[in-house]
C-alpha cells in the first residue's frame, strides 16, 4: 500500500473524530467537508496507483457532491441563524464522547482484524479504519440533539461505507458507489427538506424540540 | 572520533542558529496570510541582540531559582538536540546517553525551571501561566508516553536515533498507525510549544496568555535567553517530529562537509514545510478555552491510543 | 424474453405514474393514480403468475430476478398499493371537502405515492443485491415526506425519526452487504456480478465467518426497517402520523419488502454461515419484538399506535416462523406475510374513516360507532379480530401453523411462549375496537349516521373478505406460491 493512502485513510478517521467533537454547526459541516475531499483524494490516489478509470470519476463525484455541493446546500439551509456559531445540544457531552469513540473505533479495528479479508488495493488496517468511521459517523448521529450533527453524522457514516466499498472491491462496479451518490443526493434532498421545515415549525434544529410522541 | 565531535558541535550550532530564523519566519508567513508586510524573518536575531544589550533587573525577593532558569531554560533544548538525529542518520557518541523518555526529562527540566522561576517571583501572572503550563504538560505526558511506546514496538528500540533508523528502512514508515502517531505527535508539539489552538504566542492579553506569563519579569539577557530556549525548544521538537517521524530523508549517513550541507539544507527546507504548516493551523484555527484543552490533548491521546492498537492488531 | 419485459414494465408504471402526475392538472391527479395503479397491478399479477408457471424469472443480466418468494411480497405490495389508490381516491376528496388538505398538495401526495409504489416494487424484483439494498433505502427517501404530509408538529417529529433510523439502519445494512460481497471473493474472483443467482450459486463456498457477519449486520439494518424491536422506535410514530392510506401501505407493504431484504440475505449465506446460527438471530430478534410489542399495545391509548405496535409484534412473529425453519412454521410464515398485509391494510383503512369523522386517535374520545358509520363498525370488529388472531380469519391459520412448527419441532417452550404472547397481545387489541364501537356516547348527544362514501369501504371489504377466505380456505394458486417459496427459504 502506498504512503498516499495509509496517510489519507488516517486523515478521514481524524476528521470524523473532529466532526464527533464538533461544537458547531458550521464546525460540523466543514469536518464533513473535509472528509469528504479526503476520501475523494483517496479513490484518486488509488487511481494513480491502478489505473482502474472508475476510481478516478468515484474521486471527482466524490469531492465535487459531498465535498462541496452538499456541504454548501446544508450550509445554504442553516444560513442567516446565529445557531450557526451557537454550541450545540448534545446528549452525550464532549470527553465522553471522545472516549467512547475511541472505544467503538477499538471495537472497528479490532472487528476488521478479525475478519478474514483478502486484501486487495487497500489493506487491512484501513478496512479497520472505515469501519470505524462507520460507527463513529452513527455515533455521533445518536450523541448530538441537532438535526444537523445528526444528518452529517449520517453522512459521515455513508463515507465509511464508501471507504469499505473501496477495500473490499475497488472494481465492484459502479453500482454501489452510485447508489452511494445518488442516495446521498436524493437523502439530502429529503432530510434537508425536514431541517427546513424544522426551521419554520419549531424555530430551531435541536431535536429535542420535537418529543410529544411517546409510548 | 574528532569528526564525530564536531558533526555533533554542528548539529548544536544549527539548533542555535536557526531556531529564531523559524520564529522569524513563521511570523513573517503568518503576517503575508493575514495581508500584512510583517516583520523581517530575521527580526528574532534583532531582538536578541537589543535583549543581550540592555540591563538585567530582577525581583529584590527573587531567589537563585530565578536567576538559574534562563540558563537551564536555554540548555535544555541544547542538550536534547544531541540526543536527536538531527542532522546525521547515524547516532554520534553522546547520542547514547538517554533513550526518548530519558530526552522527555532533559527538555522537561527546562520547563520545569521556567514554572519554578515564574512562580518565584510571585507575580501573579507567573502563577497563573505556571499552573496552566502544567496542565498542558501533564496531559501531553500520557499522549508522549503512548507515542514512545509505539515507537519503541516498531522500532524496537528507544532511542531515537535507533528508532529513526529502523523507521527509515522498513516499510513501517507508511503504515495508518505511523500516520495517526505523526498526527499526534504534531498535535501535542503545538500544545507544548505554546502556539495555536492552545496558546496564542502573539497575544497582549495578559490573562488569556500561558507561555507568555511565565517570561513578564524576565529582561535583558536573561528574558533573551528564555525566549531562545522557547523557540530552540518548538525547533527541537519539530526535528524529532520531521527526522523521526515522518520525513528522515536528507539526513547525513557519512562526516563529510558535503553531507553535512545537504542535511542542513534539507532540513532547512523541512522546516520551511513545517512552518507553513504551522501558519495554515495557526491562520485556521482560533485559541480554544483553556477548560477544552484537556478535550484537545484528550483526542491527540485516543490518536495514539489507536495507534498502538492498531500496529498491535497488524502483526 | 416477454417476461423481462413484464418485469420491467411492473415497475415503469408507477414510475410514469409519477412523472405524469408530476406535469399533470390537479383535475385529473386521481384519476391518473387510479388508471395507472390498476394497470401496474394488473401487470403484477400476470408476472405473478408467469412465475408460478416458470418457477423463476431472471432478467437483464440478473438485474431482475422474481422467485416465488419475492412474488409472495409482491402479491401483497400490490394489492395493498392498488386498494390503497382507491382508498386515498376517497380518503382525499374527503380531506379538501373539510378544507384539511389545499387541492395543490394533491400533486405532492400522488407524485411520492407513485414513487413509493414504484420502490417497493423495485424491492421485489431487484436480482443484483446492491440494486436491493438501493429500492429499499428509496421506500424510505419516498415515504418520509409522506409521513410529514400534514406538515405540522407531530408529523415533522415522526418523519424525521423514521428518516434518521431507517437510513442509519440502511448504512448498516450495506456494511453486511459489502461484508457478503467480500465473502464471495473466495470461490467467485475479486470481480464478479453482485446478484442472487451468482451468489446463490457459489453459497456453499463462501466466507463462513464474513457470512455470518454479512448476515448478522443485515438483520439489523433492515431489521430496523422491518420495526424489529430493540430498533423499532420510530414505527409506532411514523405509522400513526402519516394519512391514513400511507399509514396502510407503510405496516402492509413496506415492512414486508424490508423482511424480503433480510430472508434473501438468509438464502444466500445459510448454507455457508450454517442456518442453525443465523435462525437463532432471527429468533431472539422476533422473540424480543414480539415481547416488547405486547407490552406497549397494553399501555396503549391511541389506536394507529395501537395498530403500529401491533405490526411490530406481527413482524417479530414472521422473524421467528423464518428462525424456526421447519415447513410448517415458513409456510406460516409466508401466509402471515399476506395475512397480516392485507389486516393491517384492512384496519388502517377503518381507522382512517373513524378519524376523518371523529377527528380524534384517542381511544377514549370515540364512542357508539356502531350507530354513527354501521358498514366501519362491521369493519373495525372484524379486522380487529382477525388482526389479533381470531379464527376463522386467515391470521389465525398463519400463527396457528407457525406454533404448530414450534411443537413439531419439538420446541415446547418456545412454542408455548409464542402462544402466551399471541394470547396477551389480544385482549388489548379486541377490547379498544370493541368499547368504540358498542360503547354509548355519553356526551355530545346522538350522531347522526353517516358513511363517508363507497370509496372509503370498498376496499377494506375486499380485504375484510380476502382474510376470511384464506382462514377458511387457501386459494390453489396462493397456496403453490406458498410452498415455493417455503422451498425458496430452505434451499
Amino acid at each position: 500500500m502506498a504512503l498516499a493512502e495509509a496517510v489519507l485513510a488516517t486523515l478521514i478517521l481524524i476528521a470524523t473524530f473532529a466532526l464527533l467533537i464538533a461544537r458547531q454547526v458550521r464546525g460540523a459541516i466543514n469536518c464533513y467537508a473535509a472528509q469528504s475531499i479526503l476520501l475523494g483524494g483517496l479513490a484518486i490516489a488509488m487511481f494513480a496507483g491502478s489505473r482502474l478509470p472508475h476510481l478516478l470519476v468515484l474521486g471527482l463525484l466524490t469531492i465535487g457532491i459531498k465535498g462541496i455541493v452538499i456541504p454548501a446546500v446544508v450550509r445554504y439551509q442553516v444560513r442567516g441563524s446565529s445557531y450557526q456559531r451557537r454550541e450545540i445540544a448534545y446528549y452525550v457531552g464532549f470527553p465522553t464522547a471522545l472516549i467512547l469513540g475511541a472505544g467503538l473505533s477499538l471495537v472497528g479495528l479490532v472487528a476488521a482484524s478479525r475478519l478474514p479479508f483478502h486484501p486487495y488495493l487497500l489493506s487491512e488496517p484501513v478496512l479497520g479504519l472505515a469501519i470505524a468511521v462507520i460507527l463513529l459517523g452513527l455515533f455521533t448521529t445518536m450523541a448530538r440533539r441537532d438535526a444537523v450533527l445528526q444528518l452529517a453524522g449520517l453522512l459521515a457514516a455513508e463515507n465509511g461505507l464508501l471507504l469499505v466499498g473501496l477495500v473490499v472491491s475497488p472494481e465492484l462496479g459502479l453500482l454501489i458507489e452510485f447508489a452511494l451518490v445518488l442516495d446521498v443526493v436524493i437523502g439530502v434532498a429529503v432530510m434537508g427538506f425536514l431541517i427546513a421545515r424544522m426551521h419554520e415549525t419549531v424555530a430551531s434544529t435541536d431535536t429535542s424540540e420535537l418529543s410529544r410522541l411517546r409510548g | 572520533m574528532l569528526a564525530a565531535a564536531l558533526g555533533q558541535c554542528v548539529a548544536v550550532a544549527t539548533v542555535l542558529l536557526l531556531a529564531p530564523l523559524l520564529k522569524g519566519v513563521i511570523d513573517n508567513l503568518k503576517a503575508k496570510v493575514q495581508s500584512r508586510r510583517g516583520p523581517s524573518p530575521f527580526q528574532p536575531y534583532f531582538d536578541l541582540r537589543k535583549l543581550f544589550r540592555k540591563e538585567r533587573s530582577a525581583s529584590r525577593d527573587a531567589s537563585w531559582v530565578f536567576r538559574l532558569a534562563p540558563y537551564v531554560a536555554f540548555t535544555a533544548p541544547i542538550a536534547f538536540a544531541i540526543l536527536i538525529p538531527v542532522l546525521t542518520a547515524a547516532p554520534l557518541s553522546w547520542a547514547f546517553m538517554a533513550d526518548m523518555v530519558g530526552s522527555g526529562f532533559v527538555i522537561g527540566v527546562g520547563g520545569y525551571f521556567t514554572n519554578l522561576a515564574a512562580m518565584d517571583s510571585a507575580s501573579p501572572y507567573g502563577g497563573l501561566g505556571a499552573s496552566r503550563s502544567r496542565l498542558v504538560s501533564s496531559l501531553a505526558e500520557p499522549t508522549l508516553i503512548l507515542i514512545f511506546f509505539a515507537i519503541g514496538f516498531i522500532s524496537g528500540g528507544t532511542v531515537p536515533f535507533v528508532a529513526n533508523n529502523i523507521l527509515y528502512t522498513t516499510s513501517a514508515l507508511i503504515s495508518p498507525s505511523h500516520a495517526l502517531i505523526a498526527v499526534a505527535f504534531f498535535m501535542v508539539v503545538l500544545a507544548e510549544a505554546g502556539r495555536l489552538p492552545i496558546d496564542n504566542p502573539s497575544t497582549s492579553q495578559e490573562l488569556s496568555m500561558i507561555e507568555g506569563s511565565r517570561l513578564f519579569e524576565y529582561s535583558g539577557p536573561d528574558q533573551a535567553l528564555m525566549e531562545w530556549g522557547g523557540w530552540m525548544k518548538l525547533f527541537v521538537l519539530l526535528i524529532v517530529w520531521l527526522n523521526v517521524l515522518i520525513a528522515p530523508d536528507g539526513l547525513a549517513t557519512q562526516l563529510t562537509v558535503s553531507a553535512f550541507a545537504i542535511a542542513i539544507a534539507s532540513l532547512a527546507v523541512k522546516m520551511l514545510c513545517a512552518a507553513l504548516l504551522i501558519v495554515g493551523v495557526e491562520s485556521a484555527l482560533a485559541k480554544i478555552r483553556i477548560l477544552r484543552v484537556p478535550e484537545y490533548l484528550g483526542g491527540t491521546f485516543v490518536l495514539s491510543f489507536l495507534a498502538v492498537v492498531l500496529y498491535s492488531l497488524g502483526r | 424474453m416477454t417476461d423481462s419485459i413484464l418485469l420491467v414494465a411492473v415497475v415503469a408504471v408507477p414510475l410514469g405514474a409519477a412523472l405524469v402526475s408530476l406535469v399533470c392538472s390537479l383535475r385529473f391527479q386521481i384519476a391518473i393514480a387510479l388508471l395507472f395503479q390498476v394497470v401496474a397491478f394488473g401487470l403484477a399479477l400476470t408476472v405473478i403468475a408467469r412465475v408460478l408457471q416458470v418457477g423463476h424469472i431472471d432478467a437483464f443480466a440478473h438485474w431482475l430476478y422474481l422467485d416465488s418468494l419475492s412474488s409472495v411480497v409482491m402479491l401483497v405490495v400490490t394489492i395493498v398499493s392498488v386498494l390503497a389508490t382507491f382508498y386515498s381516491a376517497g380518503y382525499l376528496r374527503h380531506e379538501l371537502h373539510e378544507k384539511v388538505i389545499k387541492s395543490d398538495e394533491l400533486r405532492k401526495y400522488f407524485v411520492l405515492f407513485h414513487l413509493f409504489v414504484f420502490a417497493m416494487l423495485l424491492v421485489t424484483i431487484s436480482g443484483n443485491l446492491g440494486l436491493l439494498w438501493t429500492a429499499i433505502s428509496a421506500t424510505t427517501l419516498a415515504s418520509a415526506p409522506l409521513v410529514d404530509f400534514y406538515g405540522s408538529h407531530e408529523p415533522l417529529e415522526a418523519a424525521w425519526k423514521y428518516i434518521v433510523l431507517t437510513v442509519a439502519g440502511s448504512l448498516l445494512a450495506l456494511l453486511g452487504l459489502l461484508l457478503l460481497y467480500q465473502s464471495g471473493v473466495g470461490p467467485l474472483g475479486n470481480s464478479y456480478d453482485f446478484s442472487i443467482p451468482v451468489l446463490a450459486g457459489a453459497a456453499p463456498h463462501l466466507s463462513p465467518t464474513l457470512a455470518a457477519t454479512a448476515f448478522l449486520l443485515i438483520l439489523v439494518g433492515f431489521g430496523t426497517k422491518a420495526g424489529l424491536a430493540p430498533m423499532h422506535t420510530w414505527l409506532p410514530d411514523a405509522h400513526s402520523q402519516a394519512p391514513s392510506p400511507i399509514c396502510a401501505m407503510l405496516s402492509g407493504a413496506e415492512l414486508n419488502c424490508a423482511m424480503l431484504g433480510i430472508f434473501r440475505v438468509y438464502t444466500l449465506t445459510a448454507a455457508a454461515a450454517g442456518a442453525a446460527t443465523l435462525r437463532t438471530g432471527m429468533l431472539v430478534f422476533g422473540l424480543l419484538s414480539m415481547i416488547v410489542a405486547v407490552v406497549f399495545l397494553i399501555s396503549q391509548r391511541n389506536f394507529k399506535r395501537l395498530l403500529a405496535y401491533s405490526s411490530v409484534e406481527q413482524m417479530g412473529l414472521i422473524s421467528v416462523g423464518v428462525g424456526l425453519g421447519n415447513p410448517l412454521a415458513l409456510i406460516g410464515a409466508l401466509l402471515l406475510m399476506v395475512t397480516h398485509g392485507f389486516t393491517k391494510c384492512l384496519m388502517f383503512f377503518a381507522t382512517g374513516n373513524l378519524l376523518l369523522r371523529f377527528r380524534s386517535t384517542t381511544i377514549r374520545e370515540i364512542q357508539g360507532v356502531v350507530r354513527a358509520m354501521p358498514w366501519t363498525a362491521l369493519l373495525l370488529v372484524g379486522g380487529a379480530l382477525a388482526i389479533a388472531g381470531a379464527p376463522p380469519f386467515g391470521v389465525f391459520i398463519s400463527e396457528f401453523s407457525i406454533i404448530a412448527g414450534a411443537f413439531a419441532g419439538h420446541l415446547w417452550v418456545l412454542g408455548s411462549l409464542i402462544a402466551a404472547l399471541l394470547l396477551l397481545g389480544f385482549i388489548p387489541l379486541v377490547v379498544p375496537f370493541h368499547r368504540m364501537t358498542f360503547s354509548n356516547a355519553e356526551t355530545g348527544g346522538e350522531v347522526a349516521q353517516a358513511e363517508l362514501s363507497t370509496l372509503t369501504l370498498l376496499p377494506a371489504f375486499i380485504l375484510l373478505g380476502a382474510v376470511l377466505v384464506i382462514g377458511v380456505w387457501i386459494p390453489d394458486p396462493l397456496d403453490q406460491l406458498l410452498h415455493h417459496a417455503a422451498t425458496v427459504l430452505t434451499r
